[in-house]
């Protein structure tokens, strides 16, 4: 696809009560671009899944699953040709590709416990911190928040039921289960907070755009907050998954080494929340 | 990265109507339920392969368009499943909804291996060519209510539908391969041909491995009679189809003659069936000088 040049403001045929900057659009952009992205990979990895699932109602319900994210992309392509963003493959960030191959590898093992884990919980936790951000009150545009909160409801869908047959499989193997929570989590975690992580740092090199507070035009959008929803949805997820708390407390531990320092302290904010949680 | 051309509203389910009139209203007798449980718990296994099929193929696919394309071809084959188990409980025989039969396992053994080599073709030429035929033909028998019942007749032809359309789909997508690159895509055709062509003609049969066991059936009462039609016609049937299908593709008939011809060693197969050799059994010509169906008698 060749780049499309990024508009320097919204198309002047559209009647918005919402004013948008040229570099909220930009951001929009990047954040469109890559949650489509994100749906791509879901329907390469629900498909993926499909022939490892037990029994004919979890392969259909996984197709389902799949059929939702392809609408997604349809719903996420809408919504830039109605608002006048481009959809780039330059704004997507390339640690898709690992946290794909990532994917592949554990099909390829048929380690369904693994595929699960890296797709419902924590892609799918990824995308609700993204999808929470947007659909938020607080966003006043509302085209946005209307298709955000449109595709939060699927995605916790997904979550719930990426929970409960997790649940299913530790009833039967928990130590295979946590086997594989350990190996998706030092294969995927890194990338995916990398993603996140370094959002704006991408923006600013790759689209010289400064966005850790982008004005919308009457309001602002803060993607520290969206770094922390993901991380938080991380953690509770691995709580709520019933997670034995001696493992999970490692693996957030470890994630402390993926900041750059003198940044925010989301790893320690992290171990707060589980410590919370295993007092429950 | 093309944007799709796929709206949100194609991916929504179309309404299904199929009249429910229950079993005493078919006066179709105990034999016939027996056949259909046997037909339809197979017909379930094939669409389970189908998704499981269709699935794993969306990360080969070259775009978006086209997997988004395939995971709907997928939600089909779950409706049809859907539909199919919705026709044993209305009718009241029973149907297993898994794979049992060994037969659908050593396909998606030999689709999973072409998956592995990232080969499109063979894929494409096993599910949506391959497989799509004799769903073709098994839905096209199912769907004539003369000779089944009103409700059978209606949701056999619903879902010929859809693998007629799944059909063209295959035909549309191996005809751009075939421009791209007829090499690799005629490799592909034999390689799935010997692989999967016997699997699927051996299960034109009332026999089983283990479905009769599963379903509590005696295999040996089972009688194609009872939708007026016999096993032989089956097969000559399917044979056609698969002829019409290849060529359909505009696969070279230099090619696709030696594999029509190879089918003569298949149980039940006979020389004089596919057309290569007269009553005497005496050979009317070589596979190679046949024509375009296969035939040369």
């Amino acid at each position: 696809m060749q780049p499309q040049p990024i508009p320097t403001s919204q198309p002047p045929m559209q009647v918005h009560t919402f004013p948008r900057s040229a570099d909220y659009l930009r951001l929009l952009s990047f954040v469109v671009s890559n949650a489509r992205t994100g749906e791509i990979m879901a329907i390469e990895n629900y498909g993926e899944m499909v022939h490892l699932m037990p029994d004919t109602d979890s392969k259909i319900e996984t197709v389902h699953q799949a059929t939702e994210e392809c609408k997604h992309i349809l719903l996420l392509e809408k919504l830039a040709k109605t608002i006048g963003f481009p959809v780039q493959d330059t704004m997507v960030e390339p640690q898709w590709v690992n946290v794909r191959q990532h994917f592949h590898e554990a099909a390829r093992k048929k380690d369904l416990p693994a595929c699960l884990i890296i797709q419902d919980l924590m892609v799918e936790s990824l995308a609700i911190g993204l999808y929470k951000v947007f659909a938020s009150a607080a966003n006043g545009d509302v085209e946005t928040q209307t298709v955000a909160a449109n595709l939060l409801k699927d995605e916790l869908d997904h979550l719930e039921i990426g929970i409960k047959r997790i649940n299913k499989l530790m009833e039967q193997d928990s130590d295979a289960v946590h086997d594989a929570l350990v190996w998706a989590h030092h294969k995927v975690m890194p990338n995916l907070f990398e993603m996140v992580h370094q959002a704006c740092n991408f923006l600013c090199d790759q689209h010289d755009l400064d966005c850790d507070t982008v004005d919308k035009g009457t309001t602002y959008i803060d993607l520290e907050l969206l770094k922390m929803a993901s991380l938080e949805h991380y953690v509770s997820m691995l709580d709520r998954a019933n997670f034995d708390v001696k493992i999970t407390n490692q693996l957030m531990a470890s994630m402390a080494s993926y900041e750059v320092p003198g940044r925010s302290s989301i790893g320690l904010d992290c171990l707060k929340l589980l410590a919370v949680a295993a007092k429950k | 990265m093309g944007q799709s051309t796929a709206t949100a509203e194609t991916l929504a389910p179309p309404e299904v109507s199929i009249p429910v009139e229950g079993r005493a209203a078919t006066q179709r007798d105990e034999g016939y339920f027996n056949l259909l449980s046997y037909i339809v718990s197979n017909a379930i296994a094939g669409e389970v392969m189908a998704i499981e099929n269709y699935s794993e193929m969306v990360h080969l696919m070259p775009t978006v368009e086209t997997k988004i394309e395939t995971v709907h071809q997928a939600k089909e084959e779950c409706k049809h499943i859907l539909l199919l188990s919705k026709l044993g409980t209305s009718l009241e025989f029973g149907v297993a909804r898994k794979i049992v039969e060994p037969q659908w396992n050593n396909i998606r053994k030999h689709f999973s291996a072409a998956v592995n080599r990232k080969d499109l073709p063979a894929c494409l030429i096993i599910q949506d060519l391959m497989t799509e035929s004799m769903a073709i033909l098994l839905y096209t028998t199912l769907s004539k209510e003369s000779d089944t019942d009103a409700q059978t007749a209606a949701v056999a032809g619903n879902i010929l539908k859809d693998e007629l359309d799944h059909l063209e789909i295959g035909i549309n997508r191996l005809k751009g391969l075939l421009a791209e690159d007829a090499d690799k895509v005629n490799d592909a055709l034999v390689w799935a041909h010997h692989r999967v062509m016997p699997e699927l003609f051996g299960m034109i049969s009332t026999s089983c491995f283990f479905l009769c066991d599963e379903l509590s059936l005696d295999c040996g009462s089972l009688c194609l009679t009872s939708i007026k039609t016999d096993i032989d016609t089956l097969k000559i049937e399917a044979l056609q189809r698969y002829i019409q299908t290849l060529d359909s593709v505009g696969f070279d008939p230099a090619v696709t003659n030696p594999l029509i011809a190879s089918m003569s060693a298949y149980e039940g197969m006979s020389r004089m069936v596919l057309g290569l050799t007269d009553s005497s059994g005496a050979p009317c010509c070589s596979p190679q000088a046949a024509t375009d169906n296969g035939k040369c008698c």
